[in-house]
């Protein structure tokens, strides 16, 4: 009998460990496991994009970010999103909130309920761990632009202080080069930390804020981390910086671009 | 993103920790009889041998029984290979193990239906901060990289053979950081996505 209930037990749990599949077993917090299907995601949204945008003067962005353990509000803020019409939407880092492994998973199970594509940015939480592997795998390249309709939309990383300042972060030099060139109009930058913050490299704010500047192209700078709402000119010199909120306070932005002339539309959900 | 220069450092510290433990059990596989109830008190009651768990792809170490073998403390080192994990790491666990009930099936087994107990994971290398490193203020993050804690339930089932005992265990659970990440996402969230497993082999030289 009791030879039949322990057959009976292992069958169990055999059966319990081949129907939740072998994800149940975890390697480690940080291991670095992306699946083919969620890997260089970034690459992919920019991809449809360039086939599926159409050839237009205005282009519509979706801001938002700071989705770090904010699961539920993320999946309410895709439901909102999906009603207003956009090109595509800016995901401004802190994807997660300790760069664990299933953090990037979760999100990107949320996000990829989006009816259009979604660029993400590196944030400082997602470089805790091996969030910046992570990142790499599953997104792409840390530092990366494209051009459409005139625009060039860059993306980099900010987050000065997980370097411990060292002077490299942001990458002033890649930056320069990518506003250089005459095959676009406009320059959009996006980035997690904005340059006024405390976790910016104090040594480098200046000399980022006159890069913008000095390249003529530059109208709007986006950005995320501060968990509040602003939209300022904190260098007198024309460009707007935007801020949008953490997921949390169930708000986004929907920004409009035009020549060099852009509009601002706070979405609560 | 910061120096490696401890790889070297805990391959040796593992290969000191292998011996270690090896070779009293080398020296009592030689004279098991004499070695019985007269090892001291570091030498360990078992050896175990463990896949996942979110401690490593493959986890050693040995395990001491405390109250009256109701209960099991371990130490186990865990290696999680670069070309199955993304990076090379290295772990070191300390976990506390109850199983209570035991259910005898038949002459050389038993069941022990239901195992409960913690572990703290400590991920080794200059990577993963113990603290928070001097250039962030105060409480700017409010975890530890290096240190995790878990929680899990699972079960184990014992087996004689001639003079050894083997177990086979497995168990369940979830760390500080995925069970926070559940409490305020009970929306999205479900209990299964927070859950990891782990299955192993125990080994008794001495039973």
């Amino acid at each position: 009998m009791w030879r039949r209930f322990v057959r009976r037990l292992s069958i169990n749990i055999s059966i319990i460990f081949i129907l939740s599949g072998c994800s149940l077993f975890e390697y480690h917090p940080y291991e670095v496991i992306v699946p083919d299907d969620e890997r260089d995601l970034n690459v992919h949204a920019i991809q449809t994009i360039q086939n599926d945008v159409a050839e237009k003067d205005t282009m519509t962005l979706i801001l938002m970010g700071d989705t770090q353990r904010f699961y539920d509000d993320v999946d309410a803020f895709v439901s909102s999103a999906n009603q207003h019409a956009a090109d595509f939407v800016i995901l401004n880092g802190d994807i997660t909130d300790f760069g664990i492994n299933d953090e990037f998973h979760w999100v990107h199970s949320i996000m990829k309920k989006l009816n259009k594509p979604y660029l993400a940015v590196i944030g400082n939480h997602d470089l805790s761990g091996n969030g910046e592997l992570v990142f790499e795998k599953m997104y792409g390249p840390l530092n990366y632009s494209f051009i459409k309709n005139d625009f060039k939309f860059i993306f980099l990383n900010t987050n000065s202080r997980e370097y411990n300042f060292n002077g490299h972060v942001p990458d002033t030099t890649w930056l320069k080069n990518e506003l250089k060139g005459d095959d676009f109009k406009h320059a959009v930058v996006s980035s997690h930390v904005p340059p006024f913050d405390d976790d910016f490299d104090p040594a480098m704010e200046h000399a980022y804020a006159r890069i913008l500047h000095e390249s003529n192209k530059v109208d709007v700078s986006l950005h995320g981390h501060t968990h509040k709402y602003s939209n300022t000119q904190p260098y007198e010199d024309g460009i707007q910086y935007i801020v949008s909120t953490a997921m949390n306070d169930r708000m986004y932005l929907i920004l409009k671009l035009w020549d060099d002339k852009y509009n601002v539309e706070e979405i609560y959900y | 993103m910061w120096k490696r220069y401890t790889t070297d450092m805990t391959r040796f510290y593992f290969a000191l920790l292998v011996v270690f433990c090896m070779l009293p059990a080398m020296l009592a596989a030689q004279d098991s009889v004499s070695f019985k109830r007269q090892h001291k008190w570091y030498i360990p009651d078992s050896y175990v041998l463990q896949y996942a768990g979110s401690i490593g792809f493959l986890s050693a170490g040995g395990g001491y029984d405390i109250f009256h073998k109701k209960a099991s403390v371990d130490i186990l080192y865990g290696y999680l290979p670069r070309t199955l994990g993304g990076h090379d790491l290295q772990t070191l666990t300390l976990k506390f193990t109850a199983s209570p009930w035991k259910i005898r099936a038949g002459k050389t087994t038993t069941v022990y239906p239901f195992s409960i107990g913690t572990y703290f994971t400590y991920t080794m290398g200059g990577r993963y901060s113990s603290d928070l490193p001097s250039w962030y203020p105060d409480g700017y993050y409010w975890w530890s990289e290096a240190v995790r804690a878990n929680i899990f339930i699972g079960g184990k089932v014992r087996h004689k053979i001639r003079d050894s005992v083997w177990e086979a265990y497995y168990e369940v659970g979830t760390n500080e950081l995925k069970l926070v990440s559940y409490a305020q996402n009970t929306g999205y969230l479900t209990v299964w996505d927070i859950l990891h497993a782990g299955a192993g082999i125990r080994f008794y030289l001495n039973p």
